[in-house]
């Protein structure tokens, strides 16, 4: 069969093919969109709000049982955990809006490259778990033994609460953190096979 | 968006809607995933019309958000895998909802077997789309797109013999 027979074929019948939706239907449809783009929620938000709340109220329980001389450690407890969590939030927000400029109506070759970029990013990001896991506990660390020589806490009773936590944190984050990065791995995967597809066009027309 | 927008939105879909299930047709062999796709192209179109500047070259942009967004969908359902070598027809395929002709069934079984990214090149060639706007729609030169068209009309030949 020659390419003209081809355009023929699909002429004749790509059309007949088609079930074009009714005005309705289609009316339906972008109503069902406008819907669906507005109750769409941004996961990180969620995330954000929670942590900054459930750290405040940490920090809130703690200035309120504790001696006035433990309050100025939470004072200042409270800035660097609000520094800490502002600059989270800000650089989450910058990275959704940056993932959200990869808009769908570029061309292809143009999307695939942007969206390797971005999946390389998250990728490294991964990899960095266990340096921020330390971070964490250091920072973490540092405020309970603050807390454990203003208070005269016990730190034993501490240490084993504190240890059992913070391994189900690393267990549960480790998990996670594996899940995502192998999927991130196999998705750059594809969009690099498509991208060497692009790319290979290239080579056939030098 | 405002409700000048949404109706003018609504009018275009209505004209070129056609061009996202000719796409959906070379990418999804089953009614359902071709339902689910348009709407997701749909949603897609939605949020990128407020920026859209040069309404000129609409045709151009639909097509460019529905292969993005085929591409994306595959890409996240694992029932799919990425094109790569050919094989042989299976007619055996047959898409499930309008009758058609077996040589339409067997030019569509072929395309679908290209690479992910000469599925789109072959379809706009079809529509008769010149090498530069094509170029323009998957960002690559129109040199390049005729040497892909050229491998893929030979690719779709021999597949069709």
């Amino acid at each position: 069969m020659n390419s003209e027979k081809i355009k023929e074929i699909w002429k004749e019948n790509a059309v007949k093919k088609i079930d074009n939706y009714t005005d309705s239907e289609i009316t339906s449809i972008v109503l069902k969109t406008a819907r669906k783009a507005m109750n769409r929620s941004y996961p990180g938000i969620i995330f954000w709000s929670l942590l900054i709340l459930s750290c405040l109220l940490g920090v809130w329980v703690m200035m309120k049982y504790s001696s006035p001389q433990l309050q100025t450690y939470g004072y200042v407890l409270t800035a660097v955990i609000m520094l800490m969590l502002g600059g989270a939030v800000c650089i989450s927000e910058w990275g959704r809006r940056k993932v959200q400029r990869y808009s769908f109506d570029m061309p292809l070759k143009e999307w695939v490259e942007l969206r390797i970029q971005y999946f390389d990013k998250g990728i490294k990001r991964s990899g960095k778990w266990f340096w921020r896991f330390g971070l964490g506990i250091t920072v973490l660390l540092l405020f309970c033994l603050i807390y454990i020589f203003t208070e005269g806490f016990s730190f034993k009773i501490l240490l084993v609460q504190l240890f059992s936590g913070l391994t189900a944190l690393f267990i549960a984050g480790t998990i996670a953190n594996r899940i995502s990065m192998k999927r991130m791995i196999e998705t750059r995967q594809q969009l690099q096979e498509l991208y060497n597809q692009l790319q290979d066009s290239e080579e056939l027309s030098k | 968006m405002a409700k000048t927008d949404k109706e003018e939105f609504l009018s275009l879909l209505r004209s070129y809607q056609g061009i996202i299930h000719k796409v959906n047709l070379i990418y999804f062999s089953v009614s359902e995933d071709r339902k689910d796709n348009f709407q997701e192209v749909v949603y897609n179109m939605w949020k990128a019309y407020p920026a859209l500047k040069n309404k000129d070259k609409i045709a151009s942009w639909i097509y460019a958000i529905s292969i993005n967004t085929s591409i994306s969908k595959i890409r996240k359902d694992s029932r799919y895998t990425f094109s790569g070598d050919m094989e042989s027809i299976n007619i055996s395929s047959l898409d499930d909802d309008v009758e058609v002709t077996i040589d339409f069934q067997r030019l569509l079984d072929a395309i679908r077997q290209l690479k992910e990214a000469d599925k789109s090149i072959m379809l706009l060639y079809l529509e008769d789309y010149s090498y530069n706007e094509i170029g323009d729609i998957i960002g690559i030169s129109s040199s390049n797109v005729g040497a892909r068209i050229n491998r893929a009309k030979k690719q779709l030949e021999k597949l069709l013999k």
